[in-house]
């Protein structure tokens, strides 16, 4: 498989002119372990490149790099923390490291596409132009981008993430969800989770899951539509709001008559025992709630 | 079916997608409608031309715009990583005014309040809303107008902190800012006009506050990236 | 062309350069008859600064002009996306069917086809680009556009009747 090697994003070399940037041969220049103890947590600085992070279980943490020949990496073992960082001519750095599963991790750059599988403990991603995916995984996760996607698949624990350009997708998820962007859309796939939260303004929030008993369910949106694909037989009473918008569906709900809602009045509707609060805002959008299993052609 | 509803199905008939017996039907209704023919025959015409259409360049060049925001002149910061200096910055840097943008923001009307989270930069983006039940008729007191220039003034200051770091930011980063903003804009904007006939609305108020609330984290999020940068 | 691109994906901004050349009139077109006009040249620039910033994610796993498409059609989309009068136009049948009339008799020569097009409401159009002109399947361009299949057929078929009355005055 082709593996195109540098995401590089602002790349320059300080004086070097263009042709002269090198292109990444097929070994990594770093490729170092170093042993590390539970209770220790992993910290990465990295510029600009891609961060991959796969698990295993031994007490090691090997940091394997693709980087511009005079950079240097720097693996600092603390008390309780390795930190990982380059010395040298800024550029990008492509980092393939294997660590703990039990290992906490923190990754923070400016220009970083972060790929996580597997992580056990707590994760924390901020970048500014990059995308994060992460996949598996039982600790907290929090993932911050401005302009990058975040995908989410699998996880058990409790999940916040926040983008600003663009949209969010959650594939699995058990734990305590929240996501938030400005302009994408939030994507929630096989969900089993009780606590969901969704904000964005320039997108759609769509649900596909079951609703848990007591769970709570918040999703918001500026000009999208809200849809909700549930099943059946789950308890829930959903909470409706939308200023122009509309609202439908194709699930036998007990309610106000549709033409009540407008202008923001609140309308509940009601499936079940009515267990999980489901609130649905959205201020010019359609919010609508499907049967689960209905085939997706046409309305 | 009606020769309206034949006509209806005729893109799908063309493109292969009707079950077997509404293509069947089709078949039959045509050689007895010469309008469902002709209206067929000038669907195929539009499917070939749009496969014929010639892809064309554009009329001035664009790669200079293109270069500009991929590679821009000023080349990223030699040795220090930023981030090592962050780390103490972050710790001395005293705004005044950012800390006040992010305490409160609360708008107080007939026995509702909504209060912004402070704090926690991850968890603020949700407002929360200790609400009464009121129902659609009751009366309300418009939101009082010490909390609109509170908000205007946390806004001033953060925009005025932002521009001035804002030649610390890549221009591509600036320009995602920027437009992300005006869509908050953009939707502050429609919730006021809506306001202006309906001041009382409960669903309104409160998305107006949240609106603001998102335009404040994110104001706050790019004047911490600026800063970082310096 | 795949050198320049894995040269590009390191770091290569000539090699870039050269897969801009390359990709430029497909890109431009559909640009041009997806946005209507609207914005062409930002968009376009947009859309390469785009696939230079996801290079990086490019796996080799798929023809890289299908990649680049797909990036295209989803910058210009996330761009109107917050044109609420455009998510009004997506839905089906409950709005206006024409927002623009057709051409009067006195119009002795049809539309030129790419005009034609331009002319069409925006949720018509995008379908009837993706469909017909770029080859998507109704499937694909439902997810992209977030609109059900049977949307997308609808509009594709009222995209395509328009531009027979358009290109063909003299038909009811």
């Amino acid at each position: 498989m082709m593996r195109p090697g540098i995401a590089v994003l602002l790349y320059a070399l300080a004086a070097a002119p263009v042709q002269a940037q090198e292109r990444p041969s097929r070994a990594p220049q770093t490729d170092q372990t170093v042993p590390v103890s539970r209770g220790m947590r992993l910290a990465i600085e990295n510029y600009a490149g891609e961060v991959i992070i796969h698990t295993w279980d031994k007490d090691a943490l090997r940091v394997q790099a693709r980087h511009p020949a005079r950079t240097r990496i720097n693996i600092r073992t603390g008390a309780n923390v390795v930190n990982v960082s380059t010395n040298g001519p800024a550029g990008s750095v492509d980092y393939d490291i294997t660590a703990p599963a039990w290992m906490p991790m923190k990754i923070e750059g400016q220009f970083n596409y972060v790929t996580i599988e597997g992580a056990q403990s707590d994760v924390s991603i901020e970048t500014v132009r990059g995308d994060i995916v992460l996949k598996g995984g039982s600790g907290s996760i929090t993932a911050r981008t401005i302009e990058g996607e975040i995908q989410v698949e699998g996880a058990r624990g409790t999940i916040n993430l926040s983008s600003v350009n663009q949209g969010i997708r959650v594939t699995g998820a058990s734990g305590d969800v929240a996501a938030e962007t400005t302009n994408g859309s939030i994507t929630f796939t096989r969900m089993d989770s009780k606590t969901v939260g969704a904000a964005t303004i320039n997108g759609n929030v769509s649900y596909e899951g079951t609703l848990a008993d007591n769970g709570r369910y918040t999703f918001t949106t500026h000009n999208g539509d809200i849809v909700m694909t549930v099943p059946e037989t789950a308890n829930a009473t959903f909470t409706v709001r939308t200023y122009n918008g509309e609202f439908g569906s194709s699930l036998p709900l007990k309610g106000p008559e549709r033409s009540e809602i407008k202008r923001g009045r609140r309308a509940a509707y009601t499936l079940g025992t009515g267990s999980a609060e489901v609130e649905m805002e959205s201020f010019g959008g359609a919010i609508r709630v499907r049967r689960a299993g209905a085939a997706r052609t046409g309305r | 079916m009606t020769t309206d509803s034949f006509t209806d199905r005729l893109s799908e008939y063309l493109d292969g997608e009707l079950s077997a017996p509404e293509r069947a039907a089709v078949d039959a209704h045509l050689p007895q409608c010469a309008a469902c023919r002709s209206t067929l025959a000038d669907l195929r015409a539009v499917v070939a031309e749009a496969a014929l259409l010639r892809n064309a360049p554009p009329a001035r060049e664009l790669w200079g715009g293109i270069a500009a925001r991929i590679a821009p002149g000023r080349l990223p910061r030699a040795g220090v990583s930023p981030f090592r200096r962050a780390i103490t910055s972050r710790l001395s840097f005293t705004l005044p005014q950012l800390a006040a943008a992010g305490i409160a923001l609360m708008v107080l009307s007939g026995g509702l309040v909504w209060m912004a989270r402070s704090g926690d930069p991850r968890a603020d983006f949700q407002p929360i809303s200790a609400q009464t039940e009121l129902g659609p008729d009751t009366q309300m007191i418009a939101p009082a107008n010490f909390a609109d220039a509170h908000y205007d003034e946390a806004i001033a200051d953060l925009e005025r902190t932002l521009e001035a770091g804002r030649t610390k930011l890549e221009p591509e980063t600036v320009r995602v800012l920027e437009e992300n903003l005006r869509a908050i804009d953009r939707a502050i904007d429609q919730c006021r006009r809506a306001l202006a006939t309906d001041p009382a609305n409960l669903y309104l108020n409160t998305h107006l506050a949240d609106a603001r609330q998102r335009k404040i984290t994110l104001l706050r999020r790019a004047t911490t990236l600026a800063m970082l940068g310096s | 062309m795949t050198d320049d691109v894995a040269l590009a994906a390191a770091g290569d901004v000539s090699a870039f350069e050269r897969v801009y050349h390359a990709h430029l009139p497909r890109v431009h077109s559909l640009v041009r008859r997806m946005s209507g006009g609207r914005d062409t040249d930002e968009l376009t620039q947009d859309v390469f600064v785009r696939v230079w910033q996801k290079l990086g994610s490019f796996r080799g796993d798929a023809a890289f002009s299908t990649w680049l498409h797909r990036l295209a059609v989803n910058v210009v989309i996330e761009r109107f996306r917050s044109d609420t009068i455009r998510r009004q136009r997506l839905r089906d049948g409950d709005d206006i069917f024409e927002t623009l009339p057709a051409p009067s008799r006195s119009r002795d020569l049809s539309m030129d086809f790419e005009t034609a097009l331009a002319t069409l409401p925006d949720g018509a159009r995008e379908v009837f680009v993706l469909h017909d002109v770029e080859g998507y399947k109704h499937r694909e361009i439902a997810t992209l556009l977030e609109i059900s299949a049977g949307t997308s057929k609808a509009q594709l078929h009222r995209a395509r009747m328009m531009l027979r009355r358009r290109l063909r005055p003299e038909r009811p």
